[in-house]
Protein backbone atom coordinates (compact mmCIF):
# COMPACT_ATOMS: atom_id res chain seq x y z
CA UNK A 1 0.00 0.00 0.00
CA UNK A 2 3.01 1.98 0.15
CA UNK A 3 3.65 2.22 -3.40
CA UNK A 4 0.09 4.76 -3.86
CA UNK A 5 1.63 6.90 -1.10
CA UNK A 6 4.82 6.77 -3.43
CA UNK A 7 2.69 7.26 -6.76
CA UNK A 8 0.22 10.28 -4.80
CA UNK A 9 4.01 11.91 -4.00
CA UNK A 10 5.42 11.39 -7.17
CA UNK A 11 2.44 12.95 -9.08
CA UNK A 12 2.74 15.78 -6.74
CA UNK A 13 6.85 16.12 -6.98
CA UNK A 14 5.78 17.04 -10.60
CA UNK A 15 5.02 20.44 -9.93
CA UNK A 16 8.93 21.23 -9.13
CA UNK A 17 10.40 23.13 -12.10
CA UNK A 18 12.89 21.05 -13.79
CA UNK A 19 16.60 22.41 -13.08
CA UNK A 20 19.76 21.63 -15.87
CA UNK A 21 22.93 21.99 -14.47
CA UNK A 22 24.16 25.74 -15.76
CA UNK A 23 20.75 27.09 -15.83
CA UNK A 24 20.52 30.86 -14.86
CA UNK A 25 17.76 31.33 -12.37
CA UNK A 26 16.70 33.92 -9.86
CA UNK A 27 16.39 33.49 -6.21
CA UNK A 28 12.28 33.51 -5.44
CA UNK A 29 12.06 33.93 -1.74
CA UNK A 30 12.49 36.66 0.40
CA UNK A 31 15.55 35.17 1.89
CA UNK A 32 17.21 32.57 0.29
CA UNK A 33 19.51 30.24 2.16
CA UNK A 34 22.36 29.49 0.55
CA UNK A 35 23.51 25.65 2.70
CA UNK A 36 26.87 23.66 2.74
CA UNK A 37 24.80 20.42 2.46
CA UNK A 38 22.00 19.36 0.89
CA UNK A 39 19.11 19.34 3.76
CA UNK A 40 17.33 22.06 5.84
CA UNK A 41 19.49 21.26 8.67
CA UNK A 42 22.58 22.29 7.16
CA UNK A 43 24.56 25.42 7.94
CA UNK A 44 23.23 28.62 6.18
CA UNK A 45 26.51 30.23 5.05
CA UNK A 46 25.21 32.82 3.44
CA UNK A 47 21.80 34.78 3.36
CA UNK A 48 20.61 36.03 -0.80
CA UNK A 49 17.67 38.38 -1.47
CA UNK A 50 14.90 38.24 -3.73
CA UNK A 51 16.12 38.20 -7.32
CA UNK A 52 19.51 37.33 -6.70
CA UNK A 53 20.90 35.43 -10.19
CA UNK A 54 22.66 32.28 -9.17
CA UNK A 55 24.08 29.65 -11.63
CA UNK A 56 23.24 25.82 -11.28
CA UNK A 57 26.41 23.74 -10.94
CA UNK A 58 25.04 20.77 -9.27
CA UNK A 59 21.34 18.66 -8.38
CA UNK A 60 21.45 16.20 -6.24
CA UNK A 61 17.23 15.33 -5.80
CA UNK A 62 15.13 18.24 -4.74
CA UNK A 63 18.75 20.20 -3.79
CA UNK A 64 20.53 22.29 -5.94
CA UNK A 65 23.96 23.54 -5.70
CA UNK A 66 24.79 27.11 -6.83
CA UNK A 67 26.88 29.63 -7.77
CA UNK A 68 26.08 33.39 -6.68
CA UNK A 69 26.81 35.93 -9.14
CA UNK A 70 27.42 38.48 -7.47
CA UNK A 71 29.96 37.05 -4.73
CA UNK A 72 31.14 33.72 -6.42
CA UNK A 73 29.73 31.87 -3.29
CA UNK A 74 28.87 28.30 -4.25
CA UNK A 75 26.45 26.07 -1.35
CA UNK A 76 22.99 24.39 -1.74
CA UNK A 77 19.63 25.80 -2.12
CA UNK A 78 16.21 24.34 -2.71
CA UNK A 79 14.93 23.60 -5.95
CA UNK A 80 11.55 25.43 -4.92
CA UNK A 81 13.77 28.16 -3.52
CA UNK A 82 15.03 29.45 -7.13
CA UNK A 83 13.13 30.30 -10.53
CA UNK A 84 13.80 31.06 -14.21
CA UNK A 85 14.19 35.00 -13.95
CA UNK A 86 11.14 35.10 -16.55
CA UNK A 87 8.93 33.71 -14.14
CA UNK A 88 9.61 36.50 -11.69
CA UNK A 89 9.37 39.45 -14.32
CA UNK A 90 12.64 39.56 -14.32
CA UNK A 91 13.41 38.55 -17.98
CA UNK A 92 14.40 42.09 -19.06
CA UNK A 93 16.14 43.39 -16.33
CA UNK A 94 18.07 40.44 -15.44
CA UNK A 95 19.86 39.16 -18.19
CA UNK A 96 22.94 39.00 -17.82
CA UNK A 97 23.44 41.41 -20.76
CA UNK A 98 21.65 44.38 -19.11
CA UNK A 99 24.12 45.29 -16.63
CA UNK A 100 21.43 45.60 -13.51
CA UNK A 101 22.71 44.52 -10.85
CA UNK A 102 20.81 41.89 -8.53
CA UNK A 103 20.43 44.79 -5.83
CA UNK A 104 18.39 46.97 -8.42
CA UNK A 105 16.45 43.88 -9.59
CA UNK A 106 15.15 42.98 -6.12
CA UNK A 107 14.50 46.79 -5.39
CA UNK A 108 12.06 46.78 -8.41
CA UNK A 109 10.56 43.85 -7.68
CA UNK A 110 9.70 44.95 -4.03
CA UNK A 111 8.83 48.38 -4.51
CA UNK A 112 6.33 46.96 -6.75
CA UNK A 113 3.96 44.61 -4.08
CA UNK A 114 4.93 47.22 -0.96
CA UNK A 115 3.41 50.31 -2.91
CA UNK A 116 -0.06 48.57 -4.20
CA UNK A 117 -0.13 47.10 -0.13
CA UNK A 118 0.21 50.74 1.32
CA UNK A 119 -2.50 51.85 -1.18
CA UNK A 120 -5.04 48.72 -0.67
CA UNK A 121 -4.34 49.41 3.38
CA UNK A 122 -5.38 52.63 2.92
CA UNK A 123 -8.70 52.34 0.73
CA UNK A 124 -9.75 49.37 2.58
CA UNK A 125 -8.59 50.24 6.26
CA UNK A 126 -7.19 47.31 6.61
CA UNK A 127 -4.49 46.75 9.26
CA UNK A 128 -1.52 44.95 8.30
CA UNK A 129 -0.55 44.37 11.80
CA UNK A 130 -1.51 41.18 13.10
CA UNK A 131 -0.39 39.66 9.81
CA UNK A 132 3.06 41.14 11.11
CA UNK A 133 2.88 39.62 13.99
CA UNK A 134 1.72 36.44 12.59
CA UNK A 135 4.50 36.07 9.99
CA UNK A 136 6.84 36.47 12.55
CA UNK A 137 5.65 33.09 14.31
CA UNK A 138 8.31 31.71 11.60
CA UNK A 139 10.68 29.27 13.58
CA UNK A 140 14.30 28.11 12.22
CA UNK A 141 14.03 24.59 11.12
CA UNK A 142 16.35 23.69 13.60
CA UNK A 143 14.29 24.83 16.13
CA UNK A 144 11.73 22.13 15.08
CA UNK A 145 13.31 19.26 16.57
CA UNK A 146 10.70 16.45 17.47
CA UNK A 147 8.23 17.35 15.85
CA UNK A 148 9.88 17.14 12.38
CA UNK A 149 9.21 13.08 13.04
CA UNK A 150 11.00 11.17 10.51
CA UNK A 151 11.15 13.98 8.03
CA UNK A 152 14.21 15.33 10.62
CA UNK A 153 16.11 12.27 9.56
CA UNK A 154 15.38 13.16 5.81
CA UNK A 155 16.64 16.23 5.54
CA UNK A 156 19.18 16.26 8.47
CA UNK A 157 22.89 16.97 6.46
CA UNK A 158 24.98 14.69 4.93
CA UNK A 159 27.70 13.24 7.03
CA UNK A 160 30.75 15.10 4.65
CA UNK B 1 9.18 43.88 -25.40
CA UNK B 2 11.78 41.56 -25.86
CA UNK B 3 11.10 38.30 -27.52
CA UNK B 4 11.74 36.42 -23.97
CA UNK B 5 9.47 38.62 -22.70
CA UNK B 6 7.02 38.33 -25.91
CA UNK B 7 7.07 34.50 -25.03
CA UNK B 8 6.56 34.66 -21.28
CA UNK B 9 2.77 36.52 -22.30
CA UNK B 10 1.68 34.12 -24.61
CA UNK B 11 2.65 31.24 -22.38
CA UNK B 12 0.71 32.87 -19.58
CA UNK B 13 -2.16 33.49 -21.99
CA UNK B 14 -2.03 30.09 -22.47
CA UNK B 15 -2.11 29.37 -19.14
CA UNK B 16 -4.90 31.39 -17.98
CA UNK B 17 -6.97 30.45 -20.75
CA UNK B 18 -6.32 26.90 -19.53
CA UNK B 19 -7.16 28.16 -15.76
CA UNK B 20 -10.27 29.80 -16.94
CA UNK B 21 -11.81 26.62 -19.08
CA UNK B 22 -10.62 24.84 -15.67
CA UNK B 23 -12.59 27.09 -13.89
CA UNK B 24 -16.13 27.35 -15.90
CA UNK B 25 -15.98 23.41 -16.44
CA UNK B 26 -15.31 22.99 -12.56
CA UNK B 27 -12.85 20.28 -13.72
CA UNK B 28 -9.35 21.31 -11.39
CA UNK B 29 -7.86 17.32 -11.73
CA UNK B 30 -4.33 17.65 -12.18
CA UNK B 31 -3.93 14.68 -15.00
CA UNK B 32 -6.86 16.97 -17.12
CA UNK B 33 -4.72 20.39 -17.21
CA UNK B 34 -1.62 18.57 -17.97
CA UNK B 35 -3.39 17.52 -20.84
CA UNK B 36 -5.17 20.80 -21.67
CA UNK B 37 -1.78 22.90 -21.26
CA UNK B 38 -0.08 20.49 -23.88
CA UNK B 39 -2.64 20.50 -26.41
CA UNK B 40 -3.05 23.98 -26.14
CA UNK B 41 0.58 25.06 -26.08
CA UNK B 42 1.52 22.31 -29.24
CA UNK B 43 -1.57 24.25 -31.13
CA UNK B 44 0.30 27.18 -30.57
CA UNK B 45 3.83 25.62 -31.44
CA UNK B 46 4.21 27.71 -34.47
CA UNK B 47 3.01 31.13 -32.44
CA UNK B 48 6.72 31.74 -30.58
CA UNK B 49 5.93 28.43 -27.84
CA UNK B 50 9.37 27.16 -27.99
CA UNK B 51 11.04 24.06 -26.60
CA UNK B 52 12.08 26.23 -23.37
CA UNK B 53 8.55 27.87 -22.95
CA UNK B 54 7.03 23.84 -23.08
CA UNK B 55 10.14 22.70 -20.46
CA UNK B 56 7.92 24.33 -17.68
CA UNK B 57 4.67 22.76 -18.81
CA UNK B 58 6.76 20.31 -15.96
CA UNK B 59 5.50 22.64 -13.52
CA UNK B 60 2.03 23.05 -14.54
CA UNK B 61 0.45 22.73 -10.52
CA UNK B 62 2.08 25.83 -10.33
CA UNK B 63 1.77 27.36 -13.75
CA UNK B 64 -1.79 26.14 -14.45
CA UNK B 65 -2.97 28.75 -11.71
CA UNK B 66 -0.23 31.27 -11.21
CA UNK B 67 0.45 34.07 -13.69
CA UNK B 68 1.91 36.06 -10.31
CA UNK B 69 5.58 36.14 -9.38
CA UNK B 70 6.06 34.25 -5.86
CA UNK B 71 6.45 38.11 -4.16
CA UNK B 72 2.88 38.79 -5.90
CA UNK B 73 1.88 35.70 -4.54
CA UNK B 74 2.86 36.34 -0.97
CA UNK B 75 1.20 40.02 -0.94
CA UNK B 76 -1.97 38.94 -2.17
CA UNK B 77 -1.69 36.01 0.82
CA UNK B 78 -1.04 39.29 2.81
CA UNK B 79 -3.90 41.24 1.86
CA UNK B 80 -6.19 38.04 2.24
CA UNK B 81 -4.68 37.40 5.50
CA UNK B 82 -5.77 41.09 6.67
CA UNK B 83 -9.42 40.53 5.36
CA UNK B 84 -9.36 37.66 7.35
CA UNK B 85 -8.18 38.85 10.29
CA UNK B 86 -10.59 41.68 10.10
CA UNK B 87 -13.19 39.31 10.95
CA UNK B 88 -11.60 37.14 13.09
CA UNK B 89 -9.73 37.93 16.07
CA UNK B 90 -6.36 36.05 16.94
CA UNK B 91 -7.06 33.82 19.59
CA UNK B 92 -4.93 34.88 22.42
CA UNK B 93 -2.65 31.92 23.46
CA UNK B 94 1.23 31.84 22.71
CA UNK B 95 0.98 28.11 23.77
CA UNK B 96 -1.33 26.95 21.62
CA UNK B 97 0.34 28.94 18.56
CA UNK B 98 3.22 28.01 19.01
CA UNK B 99 2.32 24.50 19.03
CA UNK B 100 0.34 24.74 15.68
CA UNK B 101 3.50 26.67 14.48
CA UNK B 102 6.15 23.72 15.39
CA UNK B 103 3.71 21.06 13.68
CA UNK B 104 2.43 22.91 11.19
CA UNK B 105 5.84 24.09 9.83
CA UNK B 106 7.34 20.91 10.31
CA UNK B 107 4.52 19.07 8.09
CA UNK B 108 5.39 22.34 5.65
CA UNK B 109 8.69 21.03 5.24
CA UNK B 110 6.86 17.09 3.81
CA UNK B 111 5.00 18.94 1.41
CA UNK B 112 5.95 19.31 -2.49
CA UNK B 113 6.49 22.96 -1.80
CA UNK B 114 8.41 22.85 1.47
CA UNK B 115 9.94 26.85 0.73
CA UNK B 116 7.73 29.67 0.20
CA UNK B 117 8.47 33.65 -0.58
CA UNK B 118 8.43 34.13 3.17
CA UNK B 119 7.38 30.66 4.87
CA UNK B 120 4.25 28.89 6.51
CA UNK B 121 2.70 30.53 9.64
CA UNK B 122 0.11 29.36 11.50
CA UNK B 123 -2.36 31.20 13.73
CA UNK B 124 -5.48 29.88 15.68
CA UNK B 125 -9.02 32.23 15.68
CA UNK B 126 -10.42 32.75 18.61
CA UNK B 127 -14.15 31.42 16.58
CA UNK B 128 -16.32 28.68 17.81
CA UNK B 129 -16.81 28.12 14.02
CA UNK B 130 -15.43 25.12 12.95
CA UNK B 131 -13.06 26.10 10.09
CA UNK B 132 -9.77 26.61 8.39
CA UNK B 133 -8.52 28.81 5.98
CA UNK B 134 -5.28 29.20 3.91
CA UNK B 135 -3.71 32.23 1.87
CA UNK B 136 -1.55 32.14 -1.14
CA UNK B 137 0.92 33.83 0.95
CA UNK B 138 1.42 30.14 2.73
CA UNK B 139 -0.66 31.81 6.28
CA UNK B 140 -2.83 29.16 7.70
CA UNK B 141 -5.70 29.96 9.99
CA UNK B 142 -7.41 27.13 11.86
CA UNK B 143 -10.83 28.18 14.41
CA UNK B 144 -10.59 27.62 18.02
CA UNK B 145 -13.94 25.27 17.14
CA UNK B 146 -11.87 23.38 14.86
CA UNK B 147 -9.10 22.50 17.31
CA UNK B 148 -11.98 21.67 19.73
CA UNK B 149 -12.61 18.78 17.16
CA UNK B 150 -9.27 17.51 17.19
CA UNK B 151 -8.90 14.93 19.63
CA UNK B 152 -5.03 13.85 18.89
CA UNK B 153 -1.71 15.65 17.23
CA UNK B 154 -2.39 13.13 14.26
CA UNK B 155 -5.98 14.82 13.80
CA UNK B 156 -4.65 18.21 14.16
CA UNK B 157 -2.05 17.44 11.26
CA UNK B 158 -4.07 16.00 9.50
CA UNK B 159 -6.04 19.75 9.42
CA UNK B 160 -3.26 21.64 8.67
CA UNK B 161 -1.56 19.34 6.07
CA UNK B 162 -4.50 19.48 4.07
CA UNK B 163 -4.60 23.73 4.31
CA UNK B 164 -0.76 22.87 3.29
CA UNK B 165 -1.90 21.28 0.36
CA UNK B 166 -4.19 24.11 -1.02
CA UNK B 167 -1.23 26.23 -0.63
CA UNK B 168 1.16 24.23 -2.32
CA UNK B 169 -1.14 23.80 -5.27
CA UNK B 170 -2.05 27.60 -4.96
CA UNK B 171 -5.10 26.63 -5.00
CA UNK B 172 -6.14 30.12 -3.60
CA UNK B 173 -4.90 31.72 -7.11
CA UNK B 174 -6.70 29.00 -9.18
CA UNK B 175 -10.07 30.36 -7.39
CA UNK B 176 -9.82 33.73 -8.86
CA UNK B 177 -12.78 34.48 -11.39
CA UNK B 178 -12.62 38.12 -11.60
CA UNK B 179 -13.03 39.13 -15.72
CA UNK B 180 -11.17 42.07 -14.61
CA UNK B 181 -8.24 39.91 -12.83
CA UNK B 182 -8.18 37.84 -15.67
CA UNK B 183 -7.97 41.16 -18.68
CA UNK B 184 -4.82 42.55 -16.35
CA UNK B 185 -2.85 39.56 -16.17
CA UNK B 186 -3.47 38.95 -20.17
CA UNK B 187 -2.80 42.70 -20.53
CA UNK B 188 0.36 42.32 -18.75
CA UNK B 189 -0.43 44.91 -15.92
CA UNK B 190 1.35 42.79 -13.14
CA UNK B 191 4.62 42.65 -15.43
CA UNK B 192 5.02 45.89 -14.53
CA UNK B 193 8.57 46.75 -12.61
CA UNK B 194 8.57 50.18 -12.33
CA UNK B 195 7.22 52.45 -9.46
CA UNK B 196 3.54 52.86 -10.17
CA UNK B 197 1.76 56.71 -9.97
CA UNK B 198 -1.70 58.12 -10.47
CA UNK B 199 -3.68 55.72 -12.76
CA UNK B 200 -2.08 53.44 -13.09
CA UNK B 201 -1.68 52.59 -9.31
CA UNK B 202 -5.04 53.02 -8.98
CA UNK B 203 -6.26 50.41 -11.84
CA UNK B 204 -3.34 48.00 -10.78
CA UNK B 205 -4.90 48.69 -7.01
CA UNK B 206 -8.35 48.31 -8.38
CA UNK B 207 -7.13 44.87 -9.76
CA UNK B 208 -5.20 43.94 -6.68
CA UNK B 209 -8.61 44.06 -4.60
CA UNK B 210 -10.09 42.39 -7.05
CA UNK B 211 -7.95 39.05 -6.73
CA UNK B 212 -8.19 39.89 -2.47
CA UNK B 213 -11.77 39.78 -2.58
CA UNK B 214 -12.25 36.67 -5.03
CA UNK B 215 -9.77 34.61 -2.81
CA UNK B 216 -11.61 35.38 0.35
CA UNK B 217 -14.94 34.89 -1.03
CA UNK B 218 -13.78 31.15 -2.14
CA UNK B 219 -12.27 30.60 1.16
CA UNK B 220 -15.17 32.23 3.44
CA UNK B 221 -18.24 31.83 1.14
CA UNK B 222 -18.19 29.96 -1.61
CA UNK B 223 -15.69 27.53 -0.91
CA UNK B 224 -13.06 25.40 -3.58
CA UNK B 225 -14.62 22.59 -5.97
CA UNK B 226 -14.81 18.94 -4.43
CA UNK B 227 -11.89 18.11 -7.10
CA UNK B 228 -9.77 20.72 -5.32
CA UNK B 229 -10.64 19.42 -1.90
CA UNK B 230 -10.21 16.07 -2.97
CA UNK B 231 -6.57 17.23 -4.22
CA UNK B 232 -5.33 19.07 -1.10
CA UNK B 233 -6.76 15.92 0.67
CA UNK B 234 -4.17 13.89 -1.16
CA UNK B 235 -1.68 15.65 -0.52
CA UNK B 236 -2.25 15.54 3.21
CA UNK B 237 -2.80 12.21 2.76
CA UNK B 238 0.86 12.26 2.04
CA UNK B 239 2.57 14.10 4.51
CA UNK B 240 1.27 12.71 6.94
CA UNK B 241 2.96 9.52 5.58
CA UNK B 242 6.13 11.17 5.18
CA UNK B 243 6.43 12.63 8.86
CA UNK B 244 5.45 9.38 10.31
CA UNK B 245 1.70 10.30 11.23
CA UNK B 246 -1.47 7.68 10.42
CA UNK B 247 -2.90 9.26 7.66
CA UNK B 248 -5.66 7.67 8.72
CA UNK B 249 -5.95 10.41 10.78
CA UNK B 250 -7.94 12.64 8.18
CA UNK B 251 -10.53 10.27 7.94
CA UNK B 252 -11.37 10.22 11.38
CA UNK B 253 -11.23 13.99 11.60
CA UNK B 254 -13.89 14.42 8.61
CA UNK B 255 -16.11 11.64 9.82
CA UNK B 256 -16.21 14.06 13.01
CA UNK B 257 -16.71 16.79 11.05
CA UNK B 258 -19.27 14.94 9.20
CA UNK B 259 -20.93 14.28 12.80
CA UNK B 260 -21.13 18.31 13.86
CA UNK B 261 -22.17 19.17 10.91
CA UNK B 262 -25.14 16.54 11.08
CA UNK B 263 -25.98 17.92 14.16
CA UNK B 264 -26.19 21.75 13.05
CA UNK B 265 -28.74 20.57 10.55
CA UNK B 266 -31.03 18.62 12.83
CA UNK B 267 -30.55 21.56 15.34
CA UNK B 268 -32.00 24.03 13.09
CA UNK B 269 -28.65 25.94 12.52
CA UNK B 270 -27.85 27.86 9.39
CA UNK B 271 -24.82 26.24 7.69
CA UNK B 272 -21.58 28.22 8.07
CA UNK B 273 -18.04 28.08 8.41
CA UNK B 274 -16.60 24.62 7.30
CA UNK B 275 -20.18 23.28 6.69
CA UNK B 276 -20.79 25.71 4.20
CA UNK B 277 -17.98 26.08 2.07
CA UNK B 278 -16.30 22.21 2.13
CA UNK B 279 -18.42 19.02 0.39
CA UNK B 280 -20.23 16.67 2.33
CA UNK B 281 -16.83 15.24 4.64
CA UNK B 282 -18.59 11.50 3.74
CA UNK B 283 -18.11 11.87 -0.08
CA UNK B 284 -14.48 12.93 0.49
CA UNK B 285 -14.12 10.05 2.75
CA UNK B 286 -15.16 7.44 0.46
CA UNK B 287 -12.84 8.89 -2.11
CA UNK B 288 -9.80 8.70 0.73
CA UNK B 289 -11.20 4.98 1.46
CA UNK B 290 -10.67 4.19 -2.48
CA UNK B 291 -6.36 4.53 -1.69
CA UNK B 292 -6.84 2.32 0.81
CA UNK B 293 -5.43 4.43 4.08
CA UNK B 294 -6.71 2.08 6.27
CA UNK B 295 -4.03 -0.29 5.73
CA UNK B 296 -1.01 2.08 5.07
CA UNK B 297 1.49 1.35 7.43
CA UNK B 298 2.33 4.81 9.26
CA UNK B 299 5.66 5.61 8.94
CA UNK B 300 6.32 5.27 12.65
CA UNK B 301 5.57 8.28 14.66
CA UNK B 302 8.50 9.09 16.60
CA UNK B 303 6.97 9.16 19.90
CA UNK B 304 3.56 8.66 20.37
CA UNK B 305 3.65 8.57 24.26
CA UNK B 306 5.74 12.42 23.55
CA UNK B 307 2.89 13.39 20.93
CA UNK B 308 0.00 12.92 23.10
CA UNK B 309 1.46 14.47 25.76
CA UNK B 310 2.58 17.53 23.65
CA UNK B 311 -0.75 17.89 22.24
CA UNK B 312 -2.81 17.09 25.61
CA UNK B 313 -0.70 20.39 27.51
CA UNK B 314 -1.33 22.46 24.49
CA UNK B 315 -4.94 22.15 23.10
CA UNK B 316 -6.35 20.43 25.99
CA UNK B 317 -6.12 23.36 28.43
CA UNK B 318 -7.81 26.07 26.34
Amino acid sequence: MRTIAVLIFILLSGALFALSVGDDLAVSVRQGELRSAPGFLSRIDARLTYGEAVTVIGIQGDWTRVRVESTGDEGWMHATAVLPPREMNLADVGSRDSGASSDEIALAGRGFSEQIEREYEEQESLDFGPVDEMEDLLLPVSELGDFLGAVGAEIAPEAE
Amino acid sequence: MSHQSKQTTVFRRIVLAVAVVLLVSGCAALGSAVGELANLASVGGNDGVTVQTLRSLSAVADAATSPFTPEQEYYIGRSVAATILRDYAPYDSPTVNDYVNRLGQSLALASQRPVLYHGYTFLVLDHDEINAFATPGGHIFITRGMLALTESEDELAAVLAHEIGHVAMRHGLGSIRSARVIGAVQDGMFDALDTLSGQELAEVTAVFGDTTSDIVDTLATRGYTGATERQADAAAANILLRVGYDPYALVRVLERMDAAQQAQYEGGQERRGFSKTHPRPQSRILDLEKTDLRNVEPGGRVDDAETSRRFESAVTTF
